[in-house]
Protein backbone atom coordinates (compact mmCIF):
# COMPACT_ATOMS: atom_id res chain seq x y z
CA UNK A 1 0.00 0.00 0.00
CA UNK A 2 1.11 3.27 -0.71
CA UNK A 3 0.37 6.58 0.84
CA UNK A 4 -2.78 7.31 -1.42
CA UNK A 5 -3.92 4.22 -1.00
CA UNK A 6 -3.60 4.40 3.05
CA UNK A 7 -5.23 7.67 2.68
CA UNK A 8 -8.31 6.47 0.30
CA UNK A 9 -8.61 3.33 2.83
CA UNK A 10 -9.05 5.46 5.38
CA UNK A 11 -11.45 7.73 4.06
CA UNK A 12 -13.56 4.35 3.41
CA UNK A 13 -13.50 3.98 6.56
CA UNK A 14 -14.14 7.10 8.01
CA UNK A 15 -17.79 6.56 7.93
CA UNK A 16 -18.12 4.33 10.11
CA UNK A 17 -15.58 5.32 12.73
CA UNK A 18 -16.82 8.58 13.31
CA UNK A 19 -20.13 6.77 13.43
CA UNK A 20 -18.84 4.92 16.57
CA UNK A 21 -17.30 7.65 18.19
CA UNK A 22 -20.82 9.76 17.68
CA UNK A 23 -22.41 6.76 19.26
CA UNK A 24 -19.81 6.57 22.19
CA UNK A 25 -20.70 10.51 22.21
CA UNK A 26 -24.37 9.99 23.28
CA UNK A 27 -23.27 7.21 25.62
CA UNK A 28 -21.05 8.84 27.99
CA UNK A 29 -23.88 12.19 27.69
CA UNK A 30 -26.65 9.92 28.52
CA UNK A 31 -23.87 8.80 31.47
CA UNK A 32 -23.66 11.76 33.10
CA UNK A 33 -20.12 12.33 31.34
CA UNK A 34 -18.90 9.70 33.95
CA UNK A 35 -17.62 6.01 34.09
CA UNK A 36 -17.49 3.54 31.39
CA UNK A 37 -19.00 5.04 28.44
CA UNK A 38 -16.81 8.64 29.33
CA UNK A 39 -13.27 6.13 29.05
CA UNK A 40 -14.69 4.87 25.51
CA UNK A 41 -15.57 7.97 23.98
CA UNK A 42 -11.94 9.12 25.27
CA UNK A 43 -10.29 5.87 24.01
CA UNK A 44 -11.98 5.85 20.33
CA UNK A 45 -11.52 9.80 20.15
CA UNK A 46 -7.70 8.40 21.19
CA UNK A 47 -7.65 5.97 18.78
CA UNK A 48 -9.02 7.95 16.10
CA UNK A 49 -6.46 10.47 16.45
CA UNK A 50 -3.57 8.29 15.90
CA UNK A 51 -5.11 6.16 12.84
CA UNK A 52 -6.21 9.79 11.32
CA UNK A 53 -2.13 10.41 11.28
CA UNK A 54 -0.92 7.06 10.11
CA UNK A 55 -3.28 6.86 7.62
CA UNK A 56 -2.43 10.82 5.86
CA UNK A 57 -5.28 12.59 7.42
CA UNK A 58 -3.91 15.29 9.80
CA UNK A 59 -7.24 17.21 9.50
CA UNK A 60 -9.02 14.24 11.14
CA UNK A 61 -6.10 13.21 13.59
CA UNK A 62 -6.08 17.22 14.39
CA UNK A 63 -9.71 17.50 15.38
CA UNK A 64 -10.37 13.98 17.08
CA UNK A 65 -7.13 14.95 19.43
CA UNK A 66 -8.80 18.03 20.58
CA UNK A 67 -11.62 15.76 21.09
CA UNK A 68 -9.47 13.59 22.98
CA UNK A 69 -7.63 16.42 25.10
CA UNK A 70 -11.21 17.66 26.45
CA UNK A 71 -12.49 14.51 27.30
CA UNK A 72 -9.12 13.72 29.18
CA UNK A 73 -9.65 16.74 31.26
CA UNK A 74 -13.14 15.35 31.84
CA UNK A 75 -11.49 11.54 33.66
CA UNK A 76 -8.76 13.55 35.14
CA UNK A 77 -11.08 16.56 36.84
CA UNK A 78 -14.49 14.60 37.12
CA UNK A 79 -16.43 17.78 35.91
CA UNK A 80 -18.13 17.36 32.43
CA UNK A 81 -16.21 18.71 29.28
CA UNK A 82 -18.16 21.75 27.32
CA UNK A 83 -20.21 20.13 25.85
CA UNK A 84 -20.40 22.83 22.86
CA UNK A 85 -16.32 22.28 22.17
CA UNK A 86 -17.37 18.26 22.25
CA UNK A 87 -20.00 19.24 19.69
CA UNK A 88 -17.98 21.40 17.63
CA UNK A 89 -15.09 18.97 17.45
CA UNK A 90 -17.63 15.82 16.29
CA UNK A 91 -19.40 18.60 14.01
CA UNK A 92 -15.77 19.21 12.28
CA UNK A 93 -15.32 15.73 12.00
CA UNK A 94 -18.71 15.06 10.38
CA UNK A 95 -18.21 18.09 7.81
CA UNK A 96 -15.28 16.36 6.90
CA UNK A 97 -16.90 13.13 6.14
CA UNK A 98 -19.55 14.33 4.45
CA UNK A 99 -16.77 16.69 2.09
CA UNK A 100 -15.57 12.89 1.53
CA UNK B 1 15.88 -13.59 26.51
CA UNK B 2 15.87 -13.39 22.61
CA UNK B 3 16.24 -16.36 20.90
CA UNK B 4 18.76 -15.96 18.05
CA UNK B 5 21.48 -18.54 16.43
CA UNK B 6 24.52 -17.80 18.57
CA UNK B 7 26.55 -19.36 15.65
CA UNK B 8 25.25 -16.43 13.65
CA UNK B 9 27.37 -13.56 15.32
CA UNK B 10 30.15 -15.63 16.54
CA UNK B 11 31.34 -16.55 12.78
CA UNK B 12 31.13 -13.42 11.38
CA UNK B 13 30.43 -9.39 12.39
CA UNK B 14 26.79 -9.53 11.19
CA UNK B 15 24.05 -9.28 14.23
CA UNK B 16 20.93 -11.33 13.89
CA UNK B 17 18.85 -9.97 11.32
CA UNK B 18 15.48 -9.89 13.90
CA UNK B 19 12.87 -11.58 15.24
CA UNK B 20 11.41 -14.41 13.14
CA UNK B 21 7.90 -14.09 14.76
CA UNK B 22 6.52 -11.16 16.29
CA UNK B 23 3.16 -11.29 17.92
CA UNK B 24 1.46 -7.60 17.52
CA UNK B 25 -1.43 -6.55 19.95
CA UNK B 26 -3.60 -3.80 18.80
CA UNK B 27 -7.28 -2.77 19.37
CA UNK B 28 -7.64 -0.40 16.27
CA UNK B 29 -8.76 -2.82 13.62
CA UNK B 30 -7.85 -0.33 10.89
CA UNK B 31 -4.26 0.63 12.45
CA UNK B 32 -3.56 -3.92 13.06
CA UNK B 33 -4.13 -4.31 9.04
CA UNK B 34 -1.57 -1.63 8.51
CA UNK B 35 0.91 -2.85 10.87
CA UNK B 36 0.81 -6.38 10.14
CA UNK B 37 0.51 -5.79 6.32
CA UNK B 38 4.11 -3.66 6.76
CA UNK B 39 5.54 -5.82 9.10
CA UNK B 40 4.71 -8.75 7.33
CA UNK B 41 5.27 -7.69 3.80
CA UNK B 42 7.95 -4.77 3.91
CA UNK B 43 9.64 -6.20 7.07
CA UNK B 44 9.43 -10.19 5.97
CA UNK B 45 8.51 -11.14 9.23
CA UNK B 46 5.81 -13.55 10.77
CA UNK B 47 2.97 -11.44 12.50
CA UNK B 48 0.44 -13.07 15.05
CA UNK B 49 -2.20 -9.80 15.04
CA UNK B 50 -4.19 -9.74 18.42
CA UNK B 51 -6.87 -7.54 19.36
CA UNK B 52 -6.64 -7.27 22.79
CA UNK B 53 -4.37 -8.24 25.85
CA UNK B 54 -6.43 -11.36 26.95
CA UNK B 55 -5.85 -12.19 23.55
CA UNK B 56 -2.69 -11.89 23.24
CA UNK B 57 -1.80 -13.90 26.92
CA UNK B 58 -4.46 -16.46 25.26
CA UNK B 59 -2.35 -16.73 22.48
CA UNK B 60 1.18 -16.40 23.47
CA UNK B 61 2.04 -20.25 24.26
CA UNK B 62 0.61 -20.97 20.41
CA UNK B 63 2.54 -18.07 18.44
CA UNK B 64 5.92 -18.38 20.72
CA UNK B 65 7.02 -15.21 19.73
CA UNK B 66 10.14 -13.58 19.41
CA UNK B 67 9.18 -10.46 20.37
CA UNK B 68 6.03 -8.29 21.31
CA UNK B 69 4.68 -5.51 19.81
CA UNK B 70 1.90 -4.11 22.43
CA UNK B 71 -0.13 -1.27 21.98
CA UNK B 72 -0.64 1.07 25.67
CA UNK B 73 -3.98 1.99 25.37
CA UNK B 74 -6.55 -0.42 25.11
CA UNK B 75 -9.93 -1.34 26.62
CA UNK B 76 -9.83 -4.17 29.37
CA UNK B 77 -6.61 -5.06 29.66
CA UNK B 78 -4.13 -2.54 28.60
CA UNK B 79 -0.46 -2.63 27.85
CA UNK B 80 0.96 -2.55 31.13
CA UNK B 81 -1.59 -4.89 32.23
CA UNK B 82 -0.70 -7.10 29.27
CA UNK B 83 3.02 -7.33 29.70
CA UNK B 84 2.39 -8.00 33.47
CA UNK B 85 0.75 -11.00 32.26
CA UNK B 86 2.41 -11.83 30.14
CA UNK B 87 5.59 -11.78 32.29
CA UNK B 88 4.11 -14.57 34.19
CA UNK B 89 3.83 -17.05 31.62
CA UNK B 90 6.56 -19.58 30.94
CA UNK B 91 8.50 -17.86 27.93
CA UNK B 92 7.22 -14.34 28.81
CA UNK B 93 10.68 -12.86 29.54
CA UNK B 94 11.13 -12.11 25.55
CA UNK B 95 11.43 -8.18 24.48
CA UNK B 96 8.36 -6.13 24.99
CA UNK B 97 8.10 -2.88 22.74
CA UNK B 98 5.45 -0.43 23.57
CA UNK B 99 3.67 1.57 20.39
CA UNK B 100 1.81 4.75 21.83
CA UNK B 101 1.48 8.21 21.41
CA UNK B 102 2.01 9.19 25.02
CA UNK B 103 5.92 9.82 24.49
CA UNK B 104 7.70 12.48 26.69
CA UNK B 105 10.56 11.26 28.10
CA UNK B 106 8.94 10.83 31.72
CA UNK B 107 6.62 8.65 29.96
CA UNK B 108 9.34 6.64 28.23
CA UNK B 109 11.01 5.88 31.80
CA UNK B 110 7.77 4.83 32.82
CA UNK B 111 7.57 2.34 30.11
CA UNK B 112 11.07 1.19 30.45
CA UNK B 113 10.84 0.73 34.43
CA UNK B 114 7.35 -1.62 33.48
CA UNK B 115 9.92 -3.72 31.46
CA UNK B 116 9.35 -2.44 28.31
CA UNK B 117 12.71 -2.90 26.07
CA UNK B 118 11.83 0.56 24.00
CA UNK B 119 9.01 2.37 22.51
CA UNK B 120 7.37 3.48 18.85
CA UNK B 121 6.03 6.55 18.61
CA UNK B 122 2.45 6.75 17.33
CA UNK B 123 1.58 7.73 14.53
CA UNK B 124 4.19 5.84 12.68
CA UNK B 125 5.81 5.33 9.13
CA UNK B 126 4.37 2.01 7.94
CA UNK B 127 7.29 2.02 5.60
CA UNK B 128 9.72 2.84 8.04
CA UNK B 129 8.29 0.19 11.18
CA UNK B 130 10.18 -3.00 10.27
CA UNK B 131 13.41 -1.30 9.76
CA UNK B 132 12.68 0.54 13.71
CA UNK B 133 11.47 -2.83 15.21
CA UNK B 134 15.17 -4.19 13.23
CA UNK B 135 17.11 -1.29 15.19
CA UNK B 136 15.77 -1.77 18.76
CA UNK B 137 16.02 -5.54 18.23
CA UNK B 138 19.76 -5.06 17.11
CA UNK B 139 20.36 -2.82 20.28
CA UNK B 140 19.05 -5.83 22.19
CA UNK B 141 21.83 -8.35 21.09
CA UNK B 142 25.29 -8.59 22.83
CA UNK B 143 28.19 -7.32 20.77
CA UNK B 144 29.81 -9.48 18.34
Amino acid sequence: MDDEELRSYFAGRLPDRLAEVERAGHAARAAGWTGEPLRTFHRLAHSLAGAGATFGHPEVSELARGLERLLKAALATGQPPEESAVNGSLRGLRDLVERG
Amino acid sequence: MPRYEPLCYEVGPMSPPGPRRILFVEDDPDIRMVATMALEAVGGFSVAACGSGMEAVSRFDEVAPDLVLLDVMMPGMDGPETLAALRRLPGGGIPVIFMTARVQANEIAGYREMGAVDVIAKPFDPMTLSETVREIWRSLQPEA
